[in-house]
């Protein structure tokens, strides 16, 4: 079977052509802000202007035809209602003009399943970062349980609000990593982890009133040193709990080194192995719409054109019929 | 004195040293040593803390001898972990448990990890151990999970039978808010998280 898939839950608009084996096909449309972070309308926007010609394109670099397509799968939630409703609208209308059946799929439980996919990794637990989304997942009788997961804002948008505070653009992540790797004094800022659940807003808040009195490089270590140990102390404690050994790594903030390495020491320490696929497939993209709903389609899982998007769609909430 | 090595957590380690027990909580390589150092102190100092405390609001815990920068030693309770001999105990056994909580909550505490493994039974007393995740904490919400945890773990490894009911009579005898917590219980079992 050949199934395209939609991903548009935040900034980046992508389209993804896979079979059983393999994508044939995956093309992404970044939103750019001008100044600031994401403006839902704006993306929204960029989203319904880009959607045609990033579908046409995905389905001619997959060299087949679009009447060869027998499924469509869209990204349900969660994300930005505007951006949903502009990719919900393009996969019914597909769904309806070429007569094939459409398919909802929950956002998170992508990144993780086209993480089991491309790694080979079995029963991990899932360590998910990326802007809106920080959440520790794990599977157990056919649900991915949420462990553990940020009580405010997710991490990602944690390091953009600090880069915007020191004039970098959007996406400010990648710029705080390059500015850690020149600091190397410890600022003391809130460690919040509680039980398993983990809160960001304070240490950002805290490491913003140094930004007047201490190298921007050693704050941006500081954050950087802080907040990766909250989430790999989270997800040890987790591995500890299920007696798992593997971890799967996932989300655009995966693609941080320094994450990378924390982890992979707290994985090497307790004979467990750290997974994480390769960048094109960390940051939101088609592809993982596609085949997640590939494989809940064989499942057995059949939606219909009058599918809703939803926004605050919990990874929780899906009966996990494919394992 | 010999020290036999017992258990590995996530934090710390468990040895026994004849009538003692050492919980040490281990350095972890990947963080910053500075932040490490912090976290491993206070915490240490914060379980020793919270684990009389709650000795003082009547519930049955092991002794604090002695508190070192990251190990605690603790009296050695001579017993059985509930999750052993869960299906044979008495009904004012499983009350006792739901009392322990009740005073725990009403103290201004929550465990944070309520499992049977971290129960133990002496003679005819229900002791609680291991109150690292503890906190400080009158919330609603946390007291809801504080019990939703537990109810998990019983539902996972024994036959819970009769003894939710006489766990939640043992929370209301020693708890006058319990309407509350079993209130938001019910909706934190709706919601389908904190499993265990």
């Amino acid at each position: 079977m050949k199934a395209l898939g939609i991903e548009g839950t935040a900034w980046n608009l992508s389209v993804g052509v896979v079979n059983e084996n393999k994508v044939l096909s995956h093309i992404s449309k970044p939103y750019q802000p001008n100044s600031g972070g994401i403006h839902p309308r704006e993306a929204s926007q960029h989203h319904a202007d880009n959607i045609a010609s990033v579908i046409d394109k995905a389905i001619k670099k997959a060299e087949i035809k679009p009447t060869e397509i027998d499924l469509i799968s869209f990204s349900q939630g969660p994300g930005m209602g505007q951006c949903l409703r502009v990719v919900a609208t393009a996969a019914r209308t597909l769904s309806l003009s070429l007569d094939i059946p459409i398919v909802g799929v929950n956002h998170c439980i992508a990144h993780i399943e086209v993480g089991r996919w491309k790694t080979g990794c079995e029963d991990p637990v899932v360590l998910y970062v990326s802007g809106a989304n920080s959440q520790v997942l794990g599977y157990r009788s056919n649900r991915y349980r949420v462990f553990g997961e940020t009580l405010d804002i997710g991490i990602g948008n944690a390091l953009d609000k600090f880069a915007r505070k020191i004039d970098l653009n959007h996406p400010g992540g990648p710029k705080i990593e390059k500015l850690a790797e020149k600091g190397n004094k410890l600022i003391e800022l809130p460690y919040i982890v509680k039980g398993m659940d983990f809160s960001f807003s304070g240490l950002i808040t805290s490491a913003e009133n140094q930004i007047n009195k201490k190298p921007k490089q050693d704050i941006s270590y500081s954050i950087q040193e802080t907040a990766f140990a909250m989430l790999t102390e989270v997800t040890e404690r987790a591995l500890a709990h299920l007696s798992k050994n593997e971890i799967l790594l996932c989300g655009g903030v995966a693609n941080n080194k320094r994450l990378t390495n924390m982890l992979e020491t707290m994985a090497e320490n307790r004979d467990a192995r750290l997974y994480k696929p390769k960048p094109e497939f960390l940051s939101d993209n088609g592809a993982m719409i596609a085949h997640t709903g590939l494989k809940m389609y064989k499942s057995g899982i059949k939606h219909t054109t009058n599918i809703n998007i939803k926004p605050n769609y919990r990874p929780d909430t899906v009966e996990v019929r494919w394992r | 004195m010999k020290k036999t090595y017992i258990d590995q957590g996530a934090e710390a380690q468990i040895y026994q040293q004849g009538n003692k027990i050492l919980k040490k909580r281990v350095p972890k390589t990947y963080r910053h040593p500075e932040l490490d150092h912090k976290i491993r102190k206070t915490r240490t100092k914060k379980e020793a803390k919270i684990t009389s405390e709650a000795r003082k609001a009547g519930i049955p815990t092991p002794i604090i001898l002695d508190i070192k920068k990251y190990t605690i030693t603790f009296e050695y309770i001579n017993g059985e972990k509930l999750k052993n001999i869960y299906n044979n105990l008495t009904p004012s056994q499983y009350r006792q448990i739901g009392e322990n909580i009740g005073k725990l909550h009403k103290a201004g505490l929550v465990h944070g990890d309520l499992t049977t493994s971290n129960m133990i039974k002496h003679k005819n007393t229900i002791y609680l151990i291991d109150f690292g995740l503890a906190e400080y904490d009158k919330h609603i919400e946390s007291r809801g999970v504080d019990l939703h945890i537990l109810l998990q773990s019983i539902k996972a490894t024994h036959k819970p039978n009769n003894s939710i009911k006489q766990i939640k009579n043992g929370y209301k005898n020693t708890f006058p808010k319990h309407k509350k917590t079993f209130k938001r219980l019910n909706e934190i079992q709706k919601r389908g998280r904190y499993t265990q």
